[in-house]
């Protein structure tokens, strides 16, 4: 990972997931405070299972209720995406407004690329274990 | 001015500049054939030769369009899309003997990227380009999505998206207006979905629906990104991502927007557009990053692929306890 300076007509990522992810906020907000019912998950629905993102909405209600714990045991692969996001959040708000060089990745050795998706699948299904083992 | 090519390791020519682009519009040569005319200092592909300004260079005004098959610049009054691609008026002879002797339309086979026509809007015309690139893409993504810009901007892309799906959603919001009561008087739908549309359809009214229409493009907007960043973890997962998020994006811009028209066949419009979307991404990631079809599948449906097995491993551990349970009756 190195610190440089955007490229001319190089996307600038921190500018659009922080505006995504501030602008997704804002409407889960609005809709949640309006009333209106979530989508039903069709897995859960069909099968009384959980899918892997089951419990992310409460998570999310937890976390911003400062309950932590809870937000963390109903979901704990969405609460840490959620605390992923919110630090990314902090760093791309900080380099856009101080305009700071930014991080990015230079590329990855083959064995370090092919470790990284062994472990984002085996995270991704420790996680669905445990929402079912759970019964979330 | 005249030409000598290279064929072969033989010298051929001298030959006028219009046998030139018959030659190449016919698939004789090609943009990388070896090419010499007088003032040039040594033999170069032709591709070069004419773009770096050498002695065969043309100078491009402005707006014009490269021929897909000659790889010369046209005004985009002499320029037609075939399969998504340009080819210029003055190719056509080249063109229909190509496609008499190979069957298939001639192609520099430079890989130039440019398409779809939406990227060519100023000089095609705004109709025009949206029609073209609409056909391009639900007709014959694999050619589009060959000759589609990896990089050049996402406002260009967004904007298609956005404008596409915001028609689409609007039929479908005219739609739902009309059946609304129908759709709440569904006994199966859940009661506290009925009340809070019942209560936003009873004190909004109008406000309601105008809200509706004015706030699609939002969601459009962050449904385009949040998606595309989905699709390009996907993708990496898969070891697909061969290009940037921009290519990713570009790609499911056009895919998605395209078929978001057939959101405005009542009833059936979205299933079909929905299913054919997924196909042409799968067609389109394949092309754009330069991987499989297998692999572009698996990341397409890598998202809904978990809830797929979890159904798929629920039906089969049920039918696998009937088929043991008919076996302890037997």
């Amino acid at each position: 990972m190195i610190w440089r300076r955007l490229r001319p007509g190089e996307t600038d990522h921190e500018a659009i997931w922080l505006g995504v992810s501030l602008a997704s906020l804002a409407l889960a907000w609005l809709w949640l405070r309006s009333g209106l019912p979530l989508p039903a998950c069709p897995l859960h629905e069909l099968t009384g299972c959980a899918c892997p993102t089951c419990g992310a909405t409460r998570c999310l209600r937890f976390a911003l209720g400062g309950d932590f714990g809870a937000a963390f045991a109903i979901n704990p692969l969405a609460f840490c995406a959620f605390v992923a996001m919110a630090l990314y959040d902090l760093y791309a708000a900080t380099v856009l407004a101080l305009r700071l060089p930014r991080l990015r990745g230079e590329e990855w050795p083959a064995w370090a690329g092919k470790s990284a998706r062994i472990a984002a699948i085996a995270t991704i299904a420790a996680n669905w274990a445990w929402l079912v083992w759970r019964g979330v | 001015m005249n030409w000598y090519y290279d064929q072969g390791g033989q010298r051929q020519g001298p030959i006028p500049e219009a046998e030139l682009d018959r030659l190449l519009a016919s698939g004789t040569i090609t943009l990388s054939t070896l090419v010499w005319c007088e003032g040039m200092a040594d033999w170069q592909p032709l591709g070069k030769a004419r773009a770096a300004g050498g002695a065969g260079a043309e100078s491009v005004p402005e707006g014009w369009i490269r021929c897909t098959a000659t790889g010369r610049f046209f005004p985009p009054s002499q320029i037609v899309y075939l399969d998504g691609k340009p080819y210029s008026a003055e190719a056509k002879a080249g063109l229909v003997q190509g496609v008499m002797q190979g069957g298939e339309l001639p192609d520099t086979g430079d890989g130039e990227r440019t398409g779809p026509a939406w990227e060519q809007r100023a000089q095609l015309g705004f109709f025009p380009a949206i029609w073209q690139t609409i056909k391009a893409v639900l007709l014959d993504p694999n050619r589009t999505f060959e000759t589609m810009k990896r990089d050049g901007g996402l406002g260009t892309p967004l904007g298609y998206m956005v404008l596409l799906r915001w028609i689409g959603g609007l039929a479908g919001l005219v739609y739902f207006y009309g059946t609304v009561h129908t759709f709440l008087a569904n006994p199966a739908l859940p009661p506290e979905m009925r009340k809070a549309f019942e209560t936003f359809i009873d004190n909004g009214g109008a406000f309601f629906w105008i809200g509706m229409a004015v706030m699609l493009p939002l969601f459009i907007l962050l449904g385009t990104f949040i998606y595309s960043g989905v699709l390009h973890l996907s993708l990496m997962i898969c070891s697909g991502a061969k290009q940037s998020f921009e290519t990713t994006l570009r790609t499911y811009c056009y895919v998605m927007g395209s078929v978001a028209l057939f959101q405005v066949i009542p009833a059936c419009g979205a299933s079909i557009g929905g299913i054919w979307g997924l196909v042409c991404l799968c067609m389109a990631l394949a092309k754009t990053h330069g991987i499989s079809g297998g692999r572009a599948v698996c990341a397409v449906l890598l998202p809904v692929a978990v809830c797929c097995i979890g159904i798929g491993l629920f039906y089969g551990a049920i039918i696998g306890m009937a088929l043991s349970a008919q076996g302890v009756h037997h």
